[in-house]
């Protein structure tokens, strides 16, 4: 059996530097992740990563800019830990070697970004995330850390509340394995694909956080689900924050710059849950253009400025929309990008079961809270990705290997054999597209008791026929269609969870809206949220949010 | 939106049932703005679950699809269907060459990546530039060739289509070189030039210069301009390879002598390899084949010099 003290499972920006740190503090570290680690998600981020750098700036305006923008649902000595520790994760990037754009006088440039008094921001053209992910693989091969690339981690082994292990596919055999390690680290990103209009990767699926669910840990505050302002009419696929922080105009078909009516004073760079819940308005209220989007305008920048700055966005723009920023507006709307919620896990990616540690978009520190700033994920990964790193590491030094039960490993097996086996039944990609359509339509932008209700029903039902699923495809080695139907079964519990939490949580805040519930509800709707998996479904319960020294105030930019 | 049928001819393996590769025949209906990997989508979920291929993004960045198309390697997820039907009538679909294949379209891509790693992947940081607690200094002019480098996203289709792997598997490839001049670019490495040691053993000079990785790669990273670079860097090196030794007796038999001369080229180059040819050469002097190692310069040899002269010069500014 594969035995390591420490296995990360995920290779993003979270999961690496978890495993460059665990490896560094000297323990026998190993990741696992269904791509290869230049693959994964984390690449795609373009805009930037937060640091306050400048003799302007401090961690205290950062903080505040952050809890400010989560609507106050963020524990704020997270986000005090995440913005005092931003300029060395940043400066240990550069060293690193990472290709960060440049001021005149050659220091880190900075740019203007959604929620923030100050451009804070660093970014390497729009490609950050490609730059960052590239770097932080060449430090794992450089700290020599083993990659299991190509495994499908299915399920987490967890005997007395203590993490033992995971079982996973050996996705090139089809073999279904077992992993035994004294720690676990989640760091594998968000469930974008629980929404059919989403900014994500194909394989952004959820797995690590419904993986938790199901081990018995409570989910935290999934109903907050971040809709990016700006993602390309049709495909969906991101258009930059940067567009805006570089000087981009939104329009209406009235050619208003409608931003002035609901953010008359950061305009554009509004916090994401704003500017979305804008630009759906205009759409709603028929100022929309047909289809269902509105302009991005970029020509004030000027061919120069758009080539230096935003190369991957015109490129995008030209290949899938067919529209050249340079001389037209880009068709956008808002779509699915980030889960706020996530495992539970404190400061050091501790969570509530021994051995079982959180990083990255699939945790929840809180430092996000209700709505998370642009520019502050990939600094979340970072930052708390080398926490987790050090802590499991630590934790691993302290204890034994103990007795490895194989039940998992065997259920697994079953499971997966009678998946493979079934002759009939519903297609997972059926399901898997009632149920993005479900989200998007019913728990979207928008909320309302009624249609939150219609979608639980919903996805009851493509519950009931998920349990009838079938591979239609018998093969063992590379099976991507039975990876594919894991990954739909994932997306199904924790389309339930966000359902759950937004139907409870009758107030809006930050992402969640709630026609029926439009203020903001402090008195009674402070506290994060928890799911719990039971035989009924979701149960629900809360807990408090960390308060340091930003005392929730109203909310207007 | 407008649609119309289209023929994609896939090619199809399974380890587990098949003894080799066969193609198999698929009618998708397409529009104009679909790509090649909405198409294999459509396919997978419509008419046969079992289509393997490897897809993450589908936007251009995660390196994830790319396979040959219409005998080409490219990402399906920036390869128009339309465009391709237009052009060759039918999307052939094929998985990437230079590898062995596992399934359908999935290639084995443990090669490459062991490729990628043969020299250092990483920068070497030369502590001595700034202190732990500060950025290195350095102008985006600065970083502009590591940076163009960097963009590389290993996708694997210069390598799939690079003709001189084909021929030599101690040829490291495209995506390989472009990766050390990334860094030999990059003013932050401490290793910098001192990385071309030990590239002739990598196959430096065993590119041919077809230019199918620039064409090929979908983030425009030019790996062959990257490898001509390096060539570059590794002349006056103590023992110039074999390799170099030819494009610098090339240079100085035109400059010389205002032409090429076959005679001094090969004795340059080979140097005492030569004798390994001796039979050879004997017959061909015989034969009155062998030019003179002597030749005369041409007539107007003072035009040839002030084009190197100029060259020089705008080098130098």
């Amino acid at each position: 059996m594969i035995k390591h003290d420490v296995a990360v499972v995920g290779a993003g920006l979270a999961g690496l530097r978890a495993a460059i740190e665990a490896k560094e503090k000297g323990a026998d570290v190993a990741v696992l992740s269904k791509l290869h680690p230049v693959r994964s998600h984390s690449d795609q981020a373009q805009g930037g990563i937060n640091a306050p750098l400048s003799e302007d700036d401090n961690w205290e305006k950062h903080a505040f800019d952050t809890i400010k923008g989560s609507d106050y649902l963020a524990d704020q000595d997270a986000v005090e830990l995440m913005c005092k520790d931003a300029p060395r994760a940043i400066i240990e990037l550069e060293h690193w070697g990472a290709l960060f754009s440049r001021t005149e006088a050659g220091r880190l440039a900075q740019r203007p970004f959604g929620g923030a008094g100050f451009p804070r921001t660093c970014f390497a053209a729009d490609k950050t995330g490609h730059v960052l992910q590239t770097t932080i693989y060449e430090q794992t091969r450089k700290n020599d850390v083993q990659i299991y690339e190509e495994w499908f981690a299915t399920s987490l082994v967890v005997e007395d509340n203590v993490c033992k292990g995971l079982t996973a596919i050996e996705i090139t055999t089809g073999e279904v394995q077992a992993v035994q390690a004294k720690a676990v680290i989640l760091a594998t990103g968000g469930a974008g694909q629980v929404y059919s209009k989403t900014t994500n990767s194909l394989t952004t699926t959820g797995d690590g956080i419904a993986m938790a669910y199901n081990a018995g840990l409570p989910i935290e505050d999934m109903e907050f689900v971040q809709f990016h302002p700006t993602s390309l009419y049709g495909s969906n696929i991101l258009i930059s924050e940067g567009a805006r922080g570089e000087g981009g105009y939104l329009i209406n078909t009235l050619g208003e710059r409608f931003m002035k009516k609901y953010a008359p004073d950061k305009m554009e760079l509004a916090p994401r849950d704003i500017v979305s819940r804008s630009i759906e308005t205009e759409i709603r209220e028929g100022r929309g253009f047909e289809g269902g989007f509105v302009h991005l305008d970029l020509r004030n920048l000027g061919e120069a400025k758009i080539n230096e700055r935003l190369p991957t966005i015109r490129e995008l723009a030209i290949y899938f929309a067919g529209v050249d920023p340079v001389k037209e507006p880009i068709p956008i709307q808002p779509a699915q990008h980030y889960t706020m919620g996530g495992i539970p896990a404190d400061l050091d990616g501790v969570t509530s079961i021994r051995g079982l540690y959180g990083a990255g978009e699939c945790a929840c520190v809180s430092v996000h809270g209700a709505n998370r700033l642009g520019g502050n994920s990939l600094l979340d990964t970072v930052v708390f990705g080398k926490r987790a790193g050090a802590k499991a590491a630590e934790y691993a030094k302290e204890v034994s290997f103990v007795s490895f039960s194989e039940v998992t490993l065997r259920e697994e097996q079953k499971r997966i054999e009678t998946l493979l086996n079934r002759k009939d039944g519903v297609k997972a990609s059926e399901i898997k597209k009632a149920l993005g359509n479900t989200m998007i339509d019913k728990v979207g932008i928008f909320r309302h008791r009624r249609e939150l209700e219609t979608a639980k029903r919903n996805v009851a039902t493509l519950q009931r026929q998920f349990q009838n699923v079938c591979v239609l495809d018998s093969s063992r080695k590379f099976n991507t269609s039975l990876i594919e139907t894991l990954e739909v079964g994932f997306a199904l519990d924790l389309a339930e969870v966000t359902i759950a939490g937004a139907l409870a949580r009758r107030e809006s805040r930050g992402a969640h809206y709630r026609i029926d519930y439009p203020k903001r509800d402090d008195a009674k709707w402070l506290k994060h949220t928890l799911a719990i998996r039971t035989a009924e479904g979701p149960r629900l319960s809360y807990k408090p949010v960390t308060i340091t020294r930003f005392p929730p105030e109203a909310r207007g930019y | 939106m407008e649609t119309k049928e289209a023929v994609f001819r896939v090619l199809r393996f399974n380890p587990e049932r098949d003894e080799k590769p066969s193609y198999q025949t698929f009618h998708v209906k397409i529009d104009k703005r679909m790509t090649v990997l909405d198409a294999l989508e459509d396919i997978k979920h419509d008419q046969d679950a079992s289509l393997t291929f490897r897809r993450s993004c589908r936007s251009g960045i995660c390196g994830s699809c790319a396979m040959k198309i219409n005998r080409l390697a490219k990402l399906a997820c920036k390869t128009r269907a339309t465009t391709e039907v237009d052009k060759h009538g039918q999307v052939l679909v094929e998985p990437m060459e230079n590898m062995p294949l596992i399934r359908d379209l999935v290639a084995d891509m443990a090669e490459f990546w062991r490729e990628t790693e043969r020299a250092i992947p990483w920068l070497v940081w030369d502590e001595s530039l700034t202190s732990s607690l500060k950025e290195n200094l350095l102008t985006n002019e600065q970083q502009q060739a590591s940076g163009k480098l960097a963009d590389c996203i290993m996708c694997g289709a210069c390598f799939s289509d690079c003709i001189s792997r084909v021929f030599d598997k101690n040829f490291t490839g495209p995506a390989s070189l472009a990766k050390i001049h990334r860094f030999v670019a990059d003013p932050r490495d401490k290793q910098g030039a001192k990385r071309v040691h030990g590239l002739v053993e990598m196959g430096l000079w065993s590119c041919t210069h077809c230019y199918f990785c620039w064409s090929q790669c979908p983030r425009d990273v030019r790996p062959v301009a990257a490898i001509s670079e390096l060539r570059t860097l590794s002349f006056g090196s103590l023992d110039p390879s074999q390799g170099a030794r030819h494009v610098e007796a090339f240079m100085d038999s035109v400059k010389s002598k205002g032409m090429l001369n076959e005679a001094s080229l090969y004795l340059k180059t080979m140097r005492w390899n030569m004798f390994r040819d001796f039979d050879l050469i004997l017959k061909m002097a015989a034969k009155g084949k062998a030019p003179s190692p002597f030749p005369q310069a041409i007539p107007k040899i003072d035009e040839v010099r002030s084009l190197f002269r100029l060259i020089k010069e705008m080098k130098e500014k």
